[in-house]
């Protein structure tokens, strides 16, 4: 038989390296630069730019999409030309892909601290960045796909599966998650309003999680680990089945992001009991992991890199095991809304998503460079690093989310809560905000000794951008008579992504398509009006400002929360809310209920300081609303937009809608100014007012 | 509690159902897929990540088997 000769593309796999080691040190050090301004609020810097609620999406996305998806991508593209004994479908592709990724990160970090922000959890890019993402993505699509195609293996190996499932279920996340109308260059609604937003969201949340943070890496763990090991994987029977009921349970599970809210019970009925579920593939697959290392402990103490990968799998099984039990509704109840959920989130990206990305460098920058590790001391040194920073973040954590989350349900014998100024829960457990800042920091430090020990390796070794390799071409067809049909799909690129679209689509069609129908059973309450043109402007500054990044809109229904903030919230008062803001974490109080609880003055005097109203209160300031007029350019398209998406404003309202703006602005304007805070009514703080004053009112009964 | 009004959707439970119903049937098929896979085609599959050359297979199986 002909032998072909070609060679790898290791250029890009490079690229990538370098770029997962960057973002990662950034988007590490912007999570340490949040967690510091809990502790103290003057490190939010007296700028707009900087203040938790715009760069806490920052270091989410930084490190979700920069540094695991740099490095998932260094990873397919090292892997996958090999398994595929090919080279990468086409360089120019390779190289848009990067760049563009590239490009991305950087709009990404530029836009969220302006504020440009849809407010959606993970998904925070605006309309036109969106576009640019699902560009790029169809290009590595493309690019993955052409090299399967023209593949020198008969077979796809287990690890590409994964990789396929990702490629198309990202696609269809985004996609489905983007749905939004473009109201100026850089703001734009979502198609969903209230509960439908929030299920569609949580459902792209929760399976971005599983499909950008988890399929692919377990697609690396597939490779890297037998690799490293240099021994097969413990059983390729259960990665067959570990990889068909992964994809098809995880997409159904996440409705366990919104239990005891405003969502229809039978959605959140399903969501547990697939969570419940998803326990099995998820431990079959860490068990799979991990024994393939039978027989070879010895091996994981004396090689760094096995050590990083174990923890990884590791953490991987803790956080798997973690989820499901999160989903149960009782636990729920306890942990939702405090840094139990911060914890639970950085066991997986610290030690599943971290340390098996650490790994795979210390293995892959060597082999690269054509060298060997500079320092092992060095690697070694990371690795108890990383793992102190990781017990120091988690202890402090769970510790922290579960006392507060006991104190906000307190009730004294009189049956009156015990702790009734959340301000209290909060200085509570302000101790451990130090211990995870420290956390932070011993692991970021580890992250820039490795990242010295990796540039010292490349300095001492030389880079090959192509690295030759033969093999022989794919033959025709060849019969073994009576085929298993495992084997048949598994050689067929594009009818296994078709039957990976089916399987992850049929959870997400069950569980979107019954609550967009019902869309006309969630009754519409008759007092439940669309926003004033000065709410809904107040409204977009307190989207802007990522308030729901520390404040949720959703108090369930617990005698401890109706005690705190008042009547649970129902489903029929989100119908106008062009993104719902639920959040998922009270830093803060929850919101729904606040209007009219305070007056004006109250408003204007806590946005400027808020410690002058609640002493200790670790809110930023936000004195640039005071002084900042208010951009009432866009108001007659927001509106119009808002029609077009079903809110019912009258006919021609865009017109008339900047008068109605301006008149109930001078109104605020005077109530302030009579309580001596003289404000001018264009002013931004004038319309956040507006909106906090009318916020959970429209149910409310009046005298 | 919270959701009453859904409650009385007719037939929304039958979701929950199918979708148990089918995640079992697609555990049991895959399940039998991945038992009914002969030995050879398996060892051939868990050791592509590892050095495919025919020379380190050899050498690899006398390591490991």
């Amino acid at each position: 038989m002909e032998i072909e000769r070609f060679s790898y593309d290791n250029r890009i796999v490079r690229n990538f390296t370098i770029a997962t080691v960057v973002w990662g040190v950034v988007g590490m050090f912007v999570g340490l630069l949040i967690a510091t301004q809990l502790i103290s609020p003057i490190l939010n810097l007296a700028t707009q730019y900087v203040t938790y609620g715009r760069i806490r999406p920052l270091h989410t996305n930084a490190v979700i999409f920069a540094f695991v998806g740099n490095a998932m991508f260094m990873g397919v593209y090292y892997s996958l030309q090999r398994l595929c004994k090919a080279r990468m479908f086409s360089d120019l592709l390779s190289r848009i892909h990067f760049w563009g990724w590239q490009m991305i990160i950087v709009a990404a970090a530029v836009t969220l601290p302006l504020g440009i922000t849809t407010s959606k959890e993970y998904a925070e890019l605006e309309w036109l960045i969106d576009i640019a993402i699902a560009l790029v993505w169809v290009v590595f699509a493309i690019n993955m796909f052409g090299t399967i195609i023209k593949r020198r293996e008969r077979h796809m190996y287990v690890a590409i599966w994964f990789y396929i499932a990702t490629v198309v279920t990202v696609a269809v996340l985004h996609i489905v998650n983007s749905f939004e109308i473009p109201v100026t260059l850089f703001k734009s609604y979502p198609l969903f309003a209230g509960v439908q937003d929030a299920l569609v969201q949580w459902w792209y949340a929760h399976n971005a999680v599983a499909f950008f943070l988890t399929t692919p890496y377990l697609g690396l763990m597939y490779y890297f680990l037998p690799k490293a090991a240099n021994r097969p994987v413990y059983s390729y029977r259960l990665s067959i089945v570990h990889f068909w009921t992964l994809i098809f349970i995880y997409i159904w599970a996440g409705p366990h992001h919104l239990l005891y809210t405003a969502l229809p019970d039978w959605a959140q009925s399903l969501g547990t009991v697939f969570s419940i579920m998803l326990l099995a593939p998820s431990w079959g697959g860490m068990i799979n992991g991990l024994l393939t290392l039978r027989g070879a402990w010895d091996k994981v103490r004396e090689d760094v890199v096995l050590k990083f990968l174990v923890v990884a799998v590791t953490a991987y099984g803790m956080s798997t095991f973690e989820g499901p039990m999160l989903s149960l509704k009782n636990v729920n109840a306890i942990a939702h809304y405090t840094d139990w959920i911060i914890s639970h989130v950085h066991i997986g990206a610290l030690g599943w998503n971290g340390f098996l990305t650490f790994g795979i460098l210390y293995w892959l920058v060597p082999r690269l460079w054509n060298t060997t590790l500079y320092s092992k001391k060095l690697a070694a040194a990371h690795f108890w690093m990383g793992l102190l920073g990781i017990v120091f973040y988690a202890s402090a954590m769970y510790w922290s989310g579960i006392t507060q989350s006991l104190m906000w349900k307190q009730f004294t014998s009189l049956g009156i809560l015990q702790y009734p100024n959340f301000l209290e829960t909060v200085l509570q457990i302000k101790p451990m905000f130090h211990i995870r800042a420290a956390g932070g920091a011993i692991y970021l430090s580890g992250v820039i000794l490795m990242a010295y020990n990796l540039v010292r390796t490349a300095k001492r070794g030389t880079f090959a951008p192509e690295e030759a390799a033969e093999a022989p071409p794919l033959q025709g067809e060849i019969s073994h008579g009576k085929e298993n049909r495992h084997r048949w799909i598994e050689k067929r690129p594009v009818q296994f992504a078709l039957l990976a679209v089916v399987v992850i689509a049929i959870g997400g069609l069950v569980e979107i398509i019954p609550t967009y129908v019902v869309k006309s059973n969630i009754p519409t309450i008759a007092s439940v009006k669309p926003y004033t043109p000065l709410e809904l402007q107040g409204r977009d500054l307190y989207i802007r400002e990522g308030c729901n990044s520390c404040h949720s809109q959703m108090v369930r229904p617990f005698r401890s929360e109706t005690e705190r903030y008042g009547e649970y919230s129902k489903a029929g008062e989100f119908v106008y809310d062009h993104p719902f803001l639920w959040g998922s974490k009270r830093t803060g109080p929850d919101l729904h209920r606040v209007g009219g609880k305070y007056p004006n003055l109250w408003h204007y005097i806590h946005m400027n300081e808020p410690a002058s109203m609640s002493p200790g209160s670790i809110m930023p300031s936000y004195p640039w609303l005071l002084t900042q007029d208010l951009d009432i350019a866009a108001t007659g398209s927001k509106i119009q937009t808002m029609q077009a998406l079903g809110v019912p404003y009258p006919k021609g309202y865009e017109t008339r809608a900047v008068e109605d703006l301006q008149a109930q602005a001078e109104a605020i304007s005077l109530d302030l100014t009579k309580a001596g805070a003289p404000a001018e009514p264009q002013k931004e703080i004038i319309a956040l007012i507006a909106y906090l004053q009318r916020l959970g009112t429209d149910i409310r009964v009046r005298e | 509690m919270i959701s009453e009004y859904l409650r009385s959707l007719e037939g929304i439970e039958v979701f929950g159902v199918a979708g148990l119903i089918l995640s079992i049937l697609l555990f049991i098929v895959v399940v039998i897929w991945a038992i009914r896979a002969d030995r050879a085609y398996i060892r051939t599959m868990e050791r592509l990540p590892l050095d495919t050359s025919n020379a380190t297979v050899e050498h690899s199986e006398k390591v490991y088997s």
